[in-house]
């Protein structure tokens, strides 16, 4: 269990980037999602012991991340995997996963062979395993880097911005790993994009400006948007009237909009079952115009 | 679980400046440098220590002046072996004096990225997440780059003493060995630690080598300090020569090696506090 109480983070130059942020995150896959900017990063940084917040508690699994016994000892439960990850591009993928087992505490040589091997397995790099780094795709290095996530069977797991970049067969290979590595573990799973949660977490918070602006499930958020979810097809202009556009299609007859909010009479609007991504740009455009979510 | 990280850190830097050519393109340098200056070396006649003046270019060598403070005494009674003696004198300058030359510039700036490395690969964040504690980060650095370069003197000073007894013919391999251990090696450990140290808190590769330019007046200062008192005991001992305290290899440069040997634990020293320096800073910003 993860526990944060009243955190805030302020930047040097007073950028606030975390504000009063108090959440309980429990076991399976929990989803963070929110804008460029919204502090998620800031956020996952602090969790994972890597920034110290100006303010608040945090506790994982029971040790105070305040003290430094704590926090080293929080991170021997840790796997993480960050947005901007890096590699060294002269060691090849079965030298750096050693080279992190270690680090992480795995020192005996048959567990720590055997770790690797298993893990180059699931991510489908045996065969690439004694290849420079440098030669991988963008695809391969974010699948040595889920892999050493992984090493040492940690309770905890931060991945940031994981399938950025990736192409669809990898990201729902990526999605996939990372809900069978879900079972009895905590994973936090920070992205902007909405269909990597809606696919793989019960359990979502939405930040904004540095505070959480809605905590629940996806079926919840989905809700909240209920109603407010329409397809305007038109024979090229583009609806207005506050509408919020999610998303266009060009047709044979026309262009088919989707569009949130409330349609006047001006358009022959139909409505429809809202997504996950629906209930997101609902939820971030309440808060654009100051309406509670 | 400490030492099995350090020794981590030290295993895998290693083998990352090998594979870099790192190590091949410094060793190669180093090497080269040395036998060009031994090379160049005319062979006029070798002062030495202010004791005597042989002439190496006639075979055997031949004393062609003796000082005052040698007046009287046969070359026997010196106890000088004409052909040892320049030859290892001219080993010794080269590996005592000059070389530590190439070394300051070289090594402060060359090490100085081990650690902004870390970040410019953007391998740190990761480091960071794990139960790594500082100290074992910072000292593996340390001493990954201390071996790189160890293992790089190693191979410089085995060939350059094959080389150098084909080139000036037959040195003292003791006096030779001991220029090394204790002129050579605690120098360049100490001008390396002072640029992995230093440069640690760097934020790009860079930025590590501008920093590491401006370790190179401390190092040069470091070697004045160094080199001056090795001649300084050089000469001392020279001028004290008499039938009782006759002229050998290990009056003439052993102690001028050992004195500046313990200057050099000093250094060390230096490197020491520097750690603790680092270190603490490390704490307080993490």
């Amino acid at each position: 269990m993860i526990t944060i109480s009243h955190l805030s983070k302020i930047y040097r130059r007073g950028v606030k980037a975390i504000d009063d942020i108090s959440l309980e995150i429990g076991t399976g896959m929990f989803g963070l999602v929110g804008p460029n900017g919204a502090g998620k990063t800031t956020f996952m940084r602090i969790i994972a012991g890597l920034l110290k917040p100006t303010t608040g508690e945090i506790s994982v699994f029971g040790h105070n991340l305040r003290s430094y016994a704590g926090k080293q000892a929080a991170k021997a439960q840790l796997g993480y995997l960050p947005q901007d990850l890096g590699l060294y591009p002269n060691l090849n993928a079965y030298e750096f996963l050693d080279y992190m087992a270690i680090l992480k505490g795995i020192t005996g040589g048959a567990d720590r062979r055997r770790q690797i091997d298993t893990l180059l397995e699931q991510v489908r790099l045996t065969d690439a395993a004694k290849r420079p780094l440098k030669t991988y795709s963008g695809g391969m290095k974010r699948r040595v880097g889920i892999a050493q996530a992984l090493l040492g069977d940690p309770r905890l797991i931060i991945v940031d911005e994981p399938t950025a970049g990736l192409d669809p067969e990898e990201r729902i290979r990526f999605r996939n790993l990372l809900a069978d590595a879900a079972a009895g573990r905590t994973i936090i799973l920070s992205t902007h994009i909405v269909e990597d949660i809606s696919q793989s977490c019960s359990d979502l918070a939405a930040m904004r400006g540095g505070k959480v602006i809605y905590r629940g499930s996806p079926q919840d958020l989905i809700a909240q948007a209920r109603g407010s979810a329409w397809t305007i097809t038109t024979q090229g202009e583009r609806p207005n009237g506050g509408l919020t556009i999610v998303s266009t299609l060009q047709l044979a007859t026309g262009v088919q909009y989707r569009v949130l909010g409330s349609p006047d009479g001006n358009y022959d609007a139909a409505p429809v079952e809202p997504s996950l991504e629906d209930g997101y740009m609902w939820l971030m455009t309440q808060r654009e115009t100051g309406v509670p979510a | 679980m400490a030492l099995s990280q350090m020794a981590a850190v030290v295993r895998y830097e290693l083998l990352m400046a090998w594979r870099r050519r790192a190590l091949l393109v410094m060793g190669g340098f180093f090497l080269l440098a040395l036998i060009g200056f031994t090379a160049m070396q005319p062979p006029a006649p070798v002062e030495l220590a202010g004791t005597v003046q042989v002439d190496t270019s006639t075979d055997p060598p031949t004393i062609i002046q003796e000082y005052s403070a040698v007046d009287g005494l046969t070359v026997e009674e010196l106890n000088i072996s004409l052909n040892l003696l320049p030859n290892t004198q001219l080993v010794v300058t080269m590996i005592a004096v000059i070389f530590p030359v190439l070394v300051a510039i070289t090594v402060v700036v060359f090490f100085a990225e081990s650690i902004p490395l870390d970040r410019q690969y953007r391998v740190r964040e990761l480091f960071d997440s794990t139960p790594l504690a500082n100290a074992t980060y910072l000292g593996g650095k340390l001493l990954g780059a201390w071996a790189a370069l160890g293992l790089t003197l190693l191979v410089v000073m085995i060939s350059f003493g094959i080389l150098a007894r084909l080139i000036v013919g037959a040195f003292d391999p003791l006096t030779y060995l001991q220029a090394w251990f204790l002129a050579v090696f605690p120098f360049a450990l100490t001008c390396t630690g002072w640029s992995v140290l230093a440069a640690s808190g760097a934020g790009s590769r860079r930025k590590a080598i501008m920093i590491g330019l401006v370790l190179v007046p401390g190092a040069m200062i470091l070697y004045a300090l160094f080199s001056i008192q090795f001649w300084a005991v050089v000469l001392d001992v020279g001028s004290r020569m008499s039938a009782d305290e006759p002229l050998t290899l290990t009056a003439l440069f052993g102690e001028a090696i050992s004195q500046s040997a313990v200057m050099q634990l000093w250094f060390l020293a230096s490197v020491a506090a520097l750690f603790l320096i680092v270190w603490a800073w490390s704490r307080v910003r993490g």
